[in-house]
């Protein structure tokens, strides 16, 4: 019986989904880098997105300290710009911006994650002292920022400093 | 050539591995798996479509029957493979390592798939093909062995950082 190329139609099929399958890490990895710039270009994140990818890339490659530094300023511009999106204190009300707003809600989204990966995640001992540290380092940031707006913005400073710790 | 009762057993063989998926279906949506839940709906509906077409071919001769089988076997599947793919890079998914895990197992399938097409081609259309035997002795206990990740993994209902599952 002659065989026909129509015959051979599936092997090369198989043969596709084969060295698809041998690549699907690296296709997967490029793939989801377009569809994360597709979607997040308008995004509050997709800047530090965007610089960390950046880094990364410079640090994988063993790019020169001159470009480096390049790099870590522009990451330090981009912080700046992030500080001047803090919500301003008006008559003891916090008045917010629809852009602090979405970026509270992205850093409230975050920390919603974290504590869900404390609970998931940790051994027992571990959960209990992070869940612990959690619970304190809420109730400060209460006292500080929740209770008297005076006093917040007369030590700004000073508290910017302590919760960088 | 493969006895009679095993072809029965086989075809009926389907609804259990259907009952299976639909239970890392319902498990799955349970434990809020999305990875699972996607490839076990798929999955379940490959074994269907695959049931179905069988049943339609089981009145053709029975070298028409074997090959067409064969084809839909490999095009259903590899449609699966592409569609879960396709939902894990669009809706940024982790590939979790049972998802991973039956990526290779669906690969070595279409591997038997593509060997058993190239002796078929040599033999000859309607040889007796004793291929059917090996071809169905290694895929079906592979389709079982997926079936069983994707009911394992439903069950767990572990998350990791980002909220996605890690099985």
């Amino acid at each position: 019986m002659e065989i026909q190329f129509i015959n051979y139609l599936p092997v090369l099929f198989a043969a596709g989904v084969v060295l698809v399958l041998l690549a699907f890490s690296l296709i997967e990895r490029i793939m989801k880098r377009k569809v994360v710039v597709k979607l997040y270009k308008g995004a509050p994140f997709y800047e530090a997105y965007k610089l960390l990818l950046e880094h990364d890339k410079a640090v994988k490659s063993g790019a020169s300290a001159r470009k480096l530094a390049v790099i870590e300023q522009k990451s330090e511009l981009y912080l700046r710009q992030v500080v001047g999106l803090a919500p301003a204190i008006n008559q003891g009300e916090v008045v917010f911006t629809s852009a602090q707003y979405q970026q509270l809600t992205d850093a409230h989204r975050i920390l919603q994650k974290n504590i869900n990966f404390i609970k998931t995640d940790m051994s027992d001992e571990e959960r209990i002292i992070g869940s612990t540290k959690l619970k304190f380092d809420c109730l400060q940031y209460g006292e500080r920022y929740c209770t008297d707006t005076k006093a917040v913005k007369a030590d700004a400073g000073v508290n910017v400093e302590q919760s960088m710790q | 050539m493969m006895s009679e009762f095993l072809q029965y057993v086989f075809y009926y063989s389907d609804f259990v591995a259907m009952g299976m998926s639909l239970l890392a279906v319902l498990i799955s949506l349970n434990n809020k798996n999305k990875q699972i839940f996607s490839f076990s709906l798929l999955f379940l509906f490959a074994i269907a479509i695959r049931h179905i077409l069988a049943s339609g071919y089981s009145e053709l001769p029975q070298a028409e029957k074997v090959f067409l089988w064969y084809q839909t076997f490999e095009y259903v599947f590899i449609a699966v493979f592409v569609i879960s793919m396709a939902l894990h890079i669009v809706l940024l998914w982790n590939t979790s390592k049972a998802i991973r895990a039956i990526y290779v197992l669906m690969g070595i399938n279409i591997c038997f798939y593509a060997f058993m097409h190239w002796q078929r081609n040599i033999m000859g259309l309607h040889e007796p093909n004793w291929t059917w035997d090996l071809y169905t002795w290694t895929v079906v206990p592979v389709n079982y062995i997926i079936v069983g990740i994707l009911v394992f993994a439903s069950i767990k209902g572990v998350q990791n950082r980002n909220g996605n599952s890690i099985y």
